[in-house]
Order: C-alpha cells, then sequence, then structure tokens
C-alpha cells in the first residue's frame, strides 16, 4: 500500500476498524513515510498498541512484536547464534574427518533472528512493522542497544557484519511512563502523546469493537466511563475497560443501563477498593449517573 | 496539493525550521539538530496546508516530551494564531506558559516566511518575552536545581525564614526545588530476584534453561540479586488550626514525594483522610487546591490518637504503613485521650520502618514534649526534627532520603 497524503491512511485505518484523530494520524503517517521510529506514549487503554497493529493490517506487511520486561536482553531482541546445530555441525565433519573452520559455523545459516534483526531482513516490498511494547519495562542497558537499530535501521553480528534494513521496517515503541526514558532514545524518535478521547469517540471506538452493543447502551457507558475520570480515582477508567463492560453487559443482557445496573456491574470499570468507594459515593450523589448528559 | 503545500511554496524550508527551533530553544524546549532535520524532512513529506496540520507535523517532530507541549503550544500559539484560537488538545496547562500576544509576529492569513521570522527574533523588541522569569522551576528541570547543594538565588535569602512569613511565590519556588533533591528515592531490598550480568548469585534455574539451546552446555552464566523496590513512605499531616501557617508548605514537600515516590498522603484534624490521588495532579497549586477543597475539617480540632487507629487498623490503609518510612508533620495538641495516642503510637512504630515527627515547635528555646499526646508518643519516635524553615525541612528530606 502506499499513500501519498494524510488522508488516505486516514482512511485505510478506518476501513481496518482504527479511529484516529489529526494528531496520530499524522504521527502514523510521518513514521510510515520517512520511515523514522515513532515514540507513542498515553494512559494505560487509549490504544498505543492497537495502532502499531492497525499500522501492519493497512500496510499488509509482518507485524513483529517485542514485549519488554525487566531484565530483557540482547539475545532476545537481536539475535542469536544456533548453538545446538553448530555443534551438529561439528559432529557431522568429525565423522566424515572433514576439516572445519570457525568461519563456517558463523554465517547466516545458523543465525536465528529475534524480531529486530526479523525486521531488518525483511525483504519488503510492504514494510514490516515492529512494535516494541512498553519500553520503560527494560533496562537502560536496553534502552542504550537499540540505539543502533533505531538510528541506523541496522543490526551489527560481529561474525558477519552489519545488516542493512532492505525495506526500512516502519517502527513503533509504546510507553507508559513508568519510568523517565532516556534523552538519547528521544532524540532518535517522532513523538506523540495519545490523548484520552471524549466520550463521542469512546462510544465509535466501543461500537466497532463490541459489534452487538445497542446504541443507546453504548452512549450511557461511553458517558459514564468519561465522568468516572473526572472523580480523581487513583486508577482511572480507559477505553479497554468502556469495551469491557459493555461486552459484559452485553453477556449479562442488559439492553437499558440504569444507575442500580451499573452499580451491580461496577467492577467491570473501577478496580480498587477506595476507587470503588469514590464511585458509590458519586452515584448516591447524582455526581455519577447514568441519565444526565455531561 | 502540489508542490510543497499552499503555506510554503515561497519558503526555504531549513530556514524556516531554524527559526522555530530557535524560538523553541529560546522558550526553554530541548531540541537538538537531528530533530530539526527531522522536521525539515517531516515539512517535505507532510506537506502541511494549513496552519493545524503544520502544528502536528511540528509537535510531532520536534517535542519528544509531553511536558512540553505546553511550551510549544504557546509559542506557536504566538506566531501563527491568536491565542484564543489554541487547538493543542487541551489539557494540559497552557495557562503556565504565557506569552505576550504582541509577540506574534505572522497572522494567519498571511503567509509563512522564515526570514521575517528570523529577522523578528534579531530585534530585541519583537521578540515573545516570557512572563513569568522561571516557568520551569515547577518541574525541577532547570539545570541549577538538580544539583542538591545549590539554592535557587531567590530562595538563598530565604532559608531561615519561618514559613509563615514567605510568599506564595517562594514556597512555590522551594516546592520546585524540593522535587529535583527527591532524586533518589528511598529503597529497600525486594524479596523478588531479577537478573542482573553483574548480580552476586548464580540463577541456576535460568543456566541450565539457557543451557538447554546449547546442547546442554552452560555457555554463559546467568547471574541475578535482588531487585530493589521504592521503600514506601507515608506522610501524615496535621490541618488543624494550631498548624495553619505550616500547612501549605508541607503539602508541597508531600506533592514532592507522591510524584517522586509512591507515598501516600493522608490529612487529619478530626478525622483521617486520604489526599494522594488528589496531591498527584500535574499542577502544584491545582493539586493543593484540590486538596484546600477535598479536606473538609481542616483548621478545626485535632484527634492525633484516633486518627493513627484509624490508619494502623484500616484493611487497605494499613498496608502502605508496613516496612514505610512514616512521616508525621503536627504539633503534638490532642483533644483525645493520651493513652490512646501511646497505644497507636506503639502499633505504627512496629509496622513501620522509622518514624519520623516532624514538629515546628520543636525549633521554639522553651519547647519541651509536655503535651499529652506529644510526650506519649515520644518513645515511639526514630527522629523528631523542628521542620519549621526551608533549612530544616531539607532535614526532614535528609532523614527520609537516608532511611
Amino acid at each position: 500500500m502506499n499513500f501519498s497524503t494524510r488522508i488516505e491512511l486516514d482512511a485505510a485505518l478506518d476501513v481496518a476498524d482504527y479511529l484516529v484523530d489529526e494528531g496520530l494520524s499524522t504521527a502514523l503517517f510521518l513514521a510510515w513515510s520517512i520511515r523514522q521510529p515513532l515514540l507513542l506514549e498515553g494512559e494505560p487503554g487509549v490504544g498505543k498498541t492497537t495502532a502499531a497493529k492497525a499500522m501492519a493490517a493497512v500496510l499488509g506487511g509482518p507485524f513483529l512484536r517485542l514485549q519488554c520486561y525487566e531484565g530483557i536482553s540482547a539475545s532476545e531482541a537481536l539475535y542469536e547464534w544456533n548453538y545446538s546445530r553448530q555443534l551438529l555441525e561439528i559432529r557431522l565433519a568429525e565423522t566424515a574427518d572433514a576439516a572445519i573452520e570457525a568461519t563456517d559455523l558463523f554465517t547466516e545459516d545458523f543465525l536465528l533472528g529475534r524480531p529486530l534483526l526479523d525486521a531488518v531482513r525483511h525483504p519488503g516490498p510492504a514494510p514490516a512493522v515492529l512494535l516494541i511494547d512498553e519500553i520503560d519495562r527494560a533496562d537502560d542497558d536496553f534502552e542504550a542497544m537499540l540505539f543502533e537499530f533505531l538510528g541506523e535501521r541496522s543490526v551489527t553480528v560481529p561474525e558477519l557484519g552489519t545488516f542493512e534494513a532492505i525495506e526500512p521496517p516502519v517502527v513503533v515503541l509504546t510507553s507508559n511512563r513508568s519510568r523517565e526514558l532516556h534523552d538519547a532514545l528521544k532524540r532518535r524518535c517522532l513523538y506523540h502523546w495519545i490523548e484520552f478521547p471524549d466520550v463521542a469517540r469512546i462510544a465509535q471506538i466501543v461500537r466497532r469493537n463490541v459489534a452487538e452493543g445497542a446504541e443507546p447502551l453504548v452512549d450511557a457507558a461511553s458517558a459514564f466511563v468519561r465522568r468516572a475520570r473526572e472523580l480523581g480515582l487513583d486508577k482511572p477508567p480507559g477505553v479497554a475497560e468502556a469495551i469491557d463492560w459493555v461486552g459484559a453487559l452485553h453477556a449479562l443482557g442488559v439492553t437499558n443501563l440504569d444507575d442500580a445496573e451499573a452499580r451491580r456491574t461496577l467492577t467491570a470499570v473501577v478496580k480498587t477498593p477506595d476507587d470503588l468507594r469514590t464511585a458509590h459515593a458519586a452515584i448516591d450523589t447524582g455526581e455519577l449517573s447514568v441519565g444526565a448528559d455531561g | 496539493m502540489a508542490g510543497s503545500g499552499v503555506l510554503f511554496r515561497t519558503v526555504d524550508r531549513a530556514v524556516f525550521a531554524a527559526a522555530l527551533v530557535d524560538r523553541l530553544r529560546d522558550a526553554g524546549v530541548a531540541i537538538g539538530l537531528s530533530a530539526t532535520n527531522r522536521f525539515v524532512e517531516c515539512l517535505r513529506v507532510g506537506r502541511p496546508a494549513d496552519v493545524t496540520s503544520l502544528y502536528w507535523v511540528a509537535r510531532t517532530s520536534l517535542v519528544s516530551d509531553r511536558r512540553d507541549y505546553a511550551t510549544f503550544d504557546a509559542v506557536f500559539d504566538a506566531l501563527f494564531r491568536d491565542e484564543s484560537l489554541a487547538v493543542g488538545a487541551g489539557r494540559h496547562n497552557a495557562a503556565r506558559a504565557t506569552v505576550r500576544s504582541e509577540g506574534s509576529l505572522v497572522h494567519r492569513s498571511a503567509p509563512v516566511d522564515g526570514f521575517a521570522l528570523m529577522a523578528g527574533r534579531a530585534s530585541v523588541g519583537q521578540a515573545p518575552e516570557f512572563l513569568d522569569p522561571d516557568p520551569d522551576a515547577e518541574d525541577g528541570s532547570d539545570d541549577a536545581l538538580e544539583v542538591p547543594e545549590l539554592l535557587p538565588s531567590a530562595l538563598t535569602g530565604r532559608v531561615d525564614t519561618p514559613f509563615d512569613r514567605l510568599s506564595a511565590d517562594e514556597l512555590a519556588l522551594f516546592g520546585g526545588w524540593i522535587q529535583a533533591h527527591l532524586a533518589d528515592f528511598p529503597s529497600r531490598r525486594g524479596r523478588r530476584q531479577r537478573p542482573s550480568p553483574s548480580g552476586g548469585l548464580i540463577d541456576v534455574r535460568r543456566t541450565i534453561a539457557e543451557a538447554r539451546r546449547t546442547a546442554g552446555e552452560p555457555v554463559a552464566l546467568a547471574r541475578r540479586r535482588p531487585r530493589r523496590r521504592p521503600r514506601g513512605v507515608v506522610v501524615l499531616a496535621d490541618v488543624s488550626g494550631s498548624m495553619e501557617s505550616f500547612t501549605r508548605v508541607y503539602l508541597h514537600l508531600m506533592r514532592a514525594l507522591v510524584t517522586h515516590g509512591q507515598a501516600e498522603v493522608f490529612t487529619f484534624a478530626t478525622e483521617l483522610r486520604r489526599v494522594t490521588v488528589a496531591l498527584r495532579d500535574g499542577d502544584a497549586d491545582t493539586a493543593i487546591d484540590r486538596v484546600s477543597d477535598e479536606v473538609a475539617d481542616r483548621f478545626g480540632g485535632t484527634r492525633l490518637g484516633d486518627s493513627l487507629g484509624l490508619l494502623t487498623a484500616s484493611p487497605v490503609w494499613s498496608n502502605s504503613v508496613r516496612g514505610a518510612i512514616v512521616v508525621i508533620a503536627s504539633d503534638g495538641w490532642d483533644a483525645g485521650d493520651p493513652l490512646t495516642c501511646e497505644r497507636n503510637m506503639a502499633r505504627l512504630a512496629r509496622m513501620a520502618h522509622r518514624v519520623i515527627w516532624v514538629n515546628p515547635r520543636v525549633a521554639a528555646e522553651e519547647f519541651a514534649p509536655l503535651v499529652g499526646a506529644m510526650s506519649a508518643a515520644l518513645p515511639h519516635i526514630d527522629v523528631l526534627l523542628s521542620g519549621h524553615t526551608i533549612r530544616s525541612l531539607f532535614a526532614v528530606l535528609d532523614a527520609v532520603i537516608d532511611s
């Protein structure tokens, strides 16, 4: 797929059931057209990961995902040597009485690609979409290791040389801001902060995800979630909670959401004891209610 | 849409980008050369046709931190539109970085000219000026604020001034300073182990798991060490009438602890109230106003002993006290029974890692812990500090950090 303007990408993402505003679509369009990595930040549940998946669906290339966690190491991100095959090769050579050199063992045949190397080696024509998810969970040294890949779009294997990207991948990094990322990493990336969507947008997104949800139910639930966020809860509910909630209500056979029904299923939206107490109190006082439109 | 779009038909993109970046850098947004290059590239492919799309292209490619969005919006709006037309996605605090509107050189309808921007930059009179001389002090991002020993010059003369004689601005400046001071939050050794190349213990399970991939031969030894977790900090602030002049500045200290670590903050006068969530607000003044709104019983009487009891007995809140550093800011005047206070203090001290009591009255020469609750609590306190001036509050911070 080829896009000459942002509007075309917008339309394609819409077909893939991912709704974007102008800021996010500009960011995705630029990430695709100049192939700079894009760093997406935002509160949990605003669709950072889904953005990358939607991009992959739209572009038609493979979707490679690297989930970061504490203690993730280079061998899980870049490449590994297939040690067992190398040993096997040596045994075979021994039984055949053939001479074997170190250079025979360190060739591309024995190289196991991990997401970053796979992204670089992907031949195209559609670019691969590489998602480096929750980069804030990884350690500092892992972040530093990414610099070569992000800056030069290449991966160096000391024994073989440097792999340059054939069709540069579209790289999306996400972060939940659980810690500050290094400036050097930010400098190499385009950056976009995804704002929490408004009621109409939440309703649209929920409707795309829970197709069977009745319209008044979706609207009421979206407005309720948006208002619940204004209570200053410890863990404010996100779009994902709204989707789950409407799914749950639908499974329970609820077609018309009222305060009593909302109370009963509140645990799908609000998930800590303190927050539950606050939310119930807000329903009592009418501050948080299904009916009134805020 | 042919060529490079309507906005940039006659403009040298590089000059335009350099001029805009120069403005942003003056306003305090850190933008490097590579980002500027990227911006020019983005202008080429993005072909912004109106101010809104220019806004998104510029923000995506130049700004790499959400906290800079407000400043960016202010500079951008001053250059390209009337301030009333701000489209910036809204919730961040545009009000804090105010740019005088007469600084706006280019009107919305006029074509953008990079050279005009450059020229405007050179003549001092036309350049946008920031009204707030120290817009960054709140975030603690000012370079001078990061070195613990240095004080912002505005504060140096005021370190020994009692709080009741400080102005609101000085208090805010102080809040920012604390945030920078708290860079190393106290930590404790966690129960879990985590992989670490320099760890002291050999991770047998992982070594063997990895050896499976290398035909059963342990090629590299995996190591691990206990992970460090931030130590819990629980602050109990007395908001009764007798503490009135200290409450606001203590709230600044607490907000710093909440935003930098995972501190829990409770206020008490006649009832115990958790205000952690309110203090977490991005803007210091909003946060503190929210707390003032939420705390209905402030500047009333004190029920210290009962509040402590409520905290240690609460199934939800008491967990935050366990193994934590507990800071109690109170003058120790309690309307309740000293025996209750003594019992609950003893329980709190057993649960907590360390109990720090901040009492502004300690500084007075004639002070003796004669007040019922204070003398009852005294045996269970690890550190008793005064905290009546900025200098003495630093001692409180040091006590928290060193724990």
